[in-house]
């Protein structure tokens, strides 16, 4: 029998049969092609298809012009929509996976910069987020968009998905007609509970109507808004979902939390618990009796078929885990459950590139979102297998050992330390931040399974590496803090970088200053890590505020809560002159003004590495075949060191 | 004669387990949901316990607390022999008693003495039985159970009519949730209201029965499954710096065969392959609910604590004094356990040669 009986048992859903409890929920993509299903898009539905997952969502599809909050979003009320909409349907149905088309309307969670159109409320108002005064709709505006919201319908049903999933979640104009931190109407669409509700019932209505009895239909419900100031609550959300199922109309019932006032939620970081809206499916399932879905940060079967066994849920919906890994559900069915590359909620690939208008990735896999070119099977056997010496077993050279020894390469990977991982190793010291050990934990567990000669604690030499008489050397030896960053007369161990205090070579004194001149984990993570030691932290930051980079990872707001909480302060907009002792000599970048910031006992630069490229430029001449990836090239962040890694990889 | 509802005893160590407390609110409800009064009476067999009638509040006999959860009445068999449960004698015991006051129903938890001892009371008496029951009700005078086949995938519910006894056994898991400890006021006052049968239990030679108990072997502790171990050592990333992964792992063991523990580990521990994923505890891993956890160098990632929850003593032991996992402890000792394993385990050695 299964490990996860419940998680690969079917489920009817309406008149569907999902052949499993994984489903592929609705996420922006950012790879539509003139607002229409494109190429890249069927690519990445499918590696989820063939990976085994039993649902996809697809991503938002809009209803009507009004709606056009991201410069790629995919028309649905167009006819023209309808052969992408079948290409994409016809692939996926070469599988068993089955596929529900999203529909939504943004509403006033929008602006108008891409539509050059007025944006569409309940009441006016304005999101946190796109901060633009919305116009409250009409009596005629809520018929028109009911109507295109059922037109949309009809070509969803004749582009040939399996069923609609209507957005009622955390951006959604029919959420903001139900919650009363948006509906200020006072016509029979706002004002009371019933009068809230009359919109989503209408649309309901209007599209059942279109698509017929036989046609599976659901919702994707906001199951508690968590609004500081009141707004629909997880018990409004029992008794929403208690009316939808009364009315009959509806087959499921999905569900996310959060709107825009508090989106950390909505994409919960490595900071957020595994699996933290589960009570919230648990509540909505105990008061209906259609199935539903359980979400947010479930990265794990084991975990998925818990939540199936609990209770909790029908259904279980994974994105950035099959975004991560699209082979999860085969891995865990065939009793691979040990090679999941597990999603680490570092949301750099995946949120931070899609809430940008990139299109979206993974940090782990460069494969994410370009499956066309580097997704399964792409990957070929090399035509003369080469004896390759790789120097440095960060995220760079593993991935780079790893792909290359998929190829039939002979690979030798040496590495100065005792422990594979390099910088990423050190990451995960800072506060919170262990998950993102994850890295390392896949690429060495998959490099340990291959034909990889690994020598680790040995300091590789030209000498040593020539003496292998390899055919191709890769250098990924990384980076090391910039020394001296800053002008001015000091020493260690009053002025010291990160690693070392993250990795304990310093205590630092009971006063700190940590200058951060790279706004993303780094210093916000060895800020938190001082004070969880105790330590009275100060920051100084040439930005606005400290965690600069951290705001499209949805880390910004719980990072500045504990930070706050942890008594670290800060000081912004100032740039570092110079350092004499442990005096620091700052310039306010507005103001002009000079500041003298004293009286610390350690004072912390991070203020970007150098790369480590001595070998590289060692064994440049040699005419041998080279390559340097990663740190060692360009210091960046992980994402990168691991595109780099695959890219050689295959070039090799 | 008045209707009765009749409950196990279920007993760990000589004392009585928590579980029968669920077994006793169990019985209330279904009280509850039939309309005559129904008086609940405790069977206690194999308990050697001290004179009931013992006022001394100190030794106060066990028994006692179940008159403060609603237990009217005791049936105490004396005389049973309290180390090995033996079948046969048990029903044969209890046959007579039953035939005679006809409960309404007899509840008792599904545990492997209660696998054997429900059906083998119904075949003797010709009664009704329902096994491994996860829900029991009354509804309309027709008492209704709930209960998982094809392998938990679906539920059951049947329907048994109300003219003979029904014998039930729960899931045991479905019985802990109440968490109602002994109304000690009430204890105080109805202590002199609960009624004490003592029953002399007949001895029968071992020829009289068909079975006989040679041994019983008892799973080692050390391989029981962690969701059902009482006493659980998890081990973490921690473990093993000092004195190497091989020789720690063997050190933990033996001090698992000390304390009577099942070993556990966090999820680096399973990836470094010291530990199969059977033993990992944790939200990718298995949920546990020992009497005592010994957390040894997991510094308490909220991935694990998920798993523990639910323990009742934790003890952590971390070099770190800041480790998340101390604010789970109720006790904690900050220290590299690889030095303090063998001080532990020479200690326990010490203890157990002195008996």
């Amino acid at each position: 029998m299964s490990e996860y009986p419940y998680l690969f048992s079917p489920l009817k859903i309406g008149s569907t049969i999902i052949p499993n409890r994984i489903n592929f929920a609705a996420h922006l993509t950012n790879l539509s092609e003139n607002h229409q299903i494109s190429d890249a898009h069927i690519h990445y539905y499918m590696e989820r298809a063939n990976g085994g997952c039993g649902l996809i969502t697809t991503e938002e599809l809009t209803v009507h012009p009004s709606d056009l909050a991201y410069a790629k979003l995919v028309d649905a009320f167009v006819p023209e929509v309808i052969p992408g909409f079948l290409k994409l349907t016809r692939a996926i149905h070469g599988t068993d996976t089955k596929i529900f088309a999203q529909l939504n309307h943004n509403g006033m969670q929008a602006d108008g910069k891409i539509s050059r159109l007025p944006v569409w409320g309940p009441s006016p108002g304005k999101d946190p987020l796109f901060r633009e005064m919305a116009k409250a709709m009409e009596i005629e505006d809520i018929r028109e968009c009911i109507a295109y919201f059922a037109k949309s319908a009809r070509y969803v049903v004749e582009g040939g998905f399996d069923g609609i999933e209507l957005q009622l979640g955390h951006s959604s104009l029919i959420r903001q007609f139900l919650s009363p931190a948006s509906n200020f109407r006072e016509d029979e669409y706002g004002g009371s509970f019933d009068n809230r509700l009359r919109f989503c019932l209408e649309v309901i209505a209007a599209v059942r109507k279109t698509i017929g009895n036989e046609f599976t239909l659901g919702v994707r419900l906001n199951a508690d808004e968590m609004h500081p100031k009141g707004g629909l609550t997880h018990r409004d959300a029992k008794k929403v979902a208690k009316c939808l199922d009364d009315a009959g109309l509806i087959d499921f019932i999905n569900i996310s939390l959060g709107t825009f006032h508090n989106l950390f939620l909505v994409e919960g970081s490595m900071h957020t618990p595994l699996a933290y809206t589960t009570p919230l499916s648990a509540g909505i399932r105990s008061v209906v009796n259609l199935p539903v879905y359980a979400t947010n940060r479930i990265n794990d079967p084991h975990l998925a078929e818990k939540i199936l066994e609990n209770g909790q849920g029908d259904m279980v919906n994974m994105v950035r885990a099959l975004i991560a890994d699209p082979d999860l559900p085969n891995k865990a069915r065939y009793g691979k459950s040990e090679d999941i590359r597990h999603c680490i909620a570092c949301n750099q690939g995946c949120i931070g590139r899609m809430g940008m208008g990139y299109t979206i990735g993974c940090m782990q896999t460069p494969c994410a979102g370009n499956e066309q070119t580097l997704g399964k099977g792409t990957l070929s056997l090399c035509d003369v297998p080469k004896k390759v010496v790789i120097i440095g077993a960060g995220p760079a050279g593993l991935e780079a050992a790893r792909v290359a020894a998929l190829r039939k390469h002979q690979v030798i990977l040496f590495d100065k330390n005792d422990a594979v991982g390099g910088q990423n190793l050190i990451a995960a010291k800072a506060a919170g931040r262990q998950e993102i050990q994850g890295v390392t934990r896949w690429l060495s567990s998959q490099v340990n399974k291959l034909d990889i000669d690994v020598r680790l604690g040995c300091r590789a030499d030209a000498e040593m590496i020539l003496r292998e008489n390899p055919d191709a050397i890769v250098v990924a030896t990384g980076s090391t803090p910039k020394n001296n960053p800053f002008p001015g007369q000091y020493q260690f161990p009053q002025v010291v970088n990160s690693i070392q205090i993250l990795t304990g070579q310093v205590m630092a004194g009971p006063a700190v200053l940590v200058i951060d001149l790279n706004g993303h984990h780094h210093g916000t993570g060895t800020a938190e890590f001082l004070a969880n030691q105790g330590r009275k932290v100060h920051m100084l930051v040439p930005s606005l505020f400290p965690g600069s980079a951290l705001g499209p990872l949805q880390d910004l707001f719980l990072t500045s809560q504990r930070l706050a909480r942890k008594g670290v302060t800060c000081t912004p907009d100032i740039a570092v002159l110079e350092i004499q002792g442990t005096l620091v000599k700052g310039l306010n970048v507005y103001s002009n003004e000079m500041i003298d910031f004293e009286g610390y006992d350690t004072i912390v630069c991070i203020a970007g590495n150098m790369a480590d490229d001595r070998l590289y430029f060692e064994l440049k001449d040699t005419g041998k075949e080279i390559y340097r990836i990663g740190d060692c090239l360009a210091p960046r962040l992980t994402d990168s060191a691991i595109t780099d890694g695959h890219r050689i990889g295959r070039r090799l | 004669m008045k209707n009765t509802i009749w409950i196990w005893i279920h007993q760990r160590d000589g004392l009585i387990d928590d579980i029968t407390f669920g077994l006793v609110q169990e019985a209330r409800e279904l009280a509850a949901d039939m309309a005559d009064t129904v008086s609940i009476v405790a069977i206690a067999m194999g308990i050697d316990l001290n004179d009931p009638l013992d006022d001394d509040q100190e030794n106060a006999n066990p028994l006692n607390l179940l008159g403060g959860c609603g237990v009217d009445r005791v049936i105490q068999f004396k005389g049973s022999s309290a180390s090995t449960y033996h079948g046969e004698s048990v029903a044969r015991a209890l046959s007579g008693v039953m035939e005679k006051e006809r409960p309404l129903f007899f509840l008792m938890a599904h545990d492997a003495d209660t696998a054997d001892l429900a059906p083998r009371l119904a075949a003797m008496l010709q009664l009704q039985v329902v096994t491994r029951a996860v829900d029991l009700s009354v509804n309309d005078q027709i008492p209704t159970a709930v209960r998982p086949i094809a392998n938990g995938h679906l539920f059951e519910t049947r329907t048994y009519n109300c003219r003979t006894s029904l014998i039930v056994t729960l899931l045991p898991n479905v019985l802990v949730s109440s968490g109602r400890e002994p109304d000690q006021e009430r204890y105080r006052d109805e202590k002199n209201n609960i009624v004490i049968h003592q029953i002399d239990l007949q001895q029968n030679e071992e020829q009289d029965f068909k079975t006989r108990i040679i041994s019983t072997i008892e799973a080692e502790p050390e391989n029981l499954d962690i969701t059902e171990a009482d006493i659980i050592l998890a081990i973490g990333r921690g473990v093993g710096k000092q004195a190497g992964n091989e020789t720690a792992l063997d050190s933990v063991y033996e001090l698992a065969r000390l304390l009577g523990a099942s070993v556990a580990g966090t999820r680096p521990v399973i990836d470094r392959g010291d530990l199969p994923f059977e033993r990992q505890i944790g939200q990718t891993g298995k949920t546990v609910t020992p009497r005592l956890i010994i957390n040894c160098g997991i510094s308490g990632a909220n991935e694990y604590t998920a798993g523990i929850e639910k323990s009742k003593q934790v003890i952590a032991i971390n070099t770190d004094a800041r480790a998340r996992i101390f604010r789970f402890a109720s006790l904690g000792i900050v220290g590299d356990f690889d030095l303090i394993l063998p001080l532990l385990i020479k200690r326990l050695i010490q203890l157990k040669d002195i008996g």
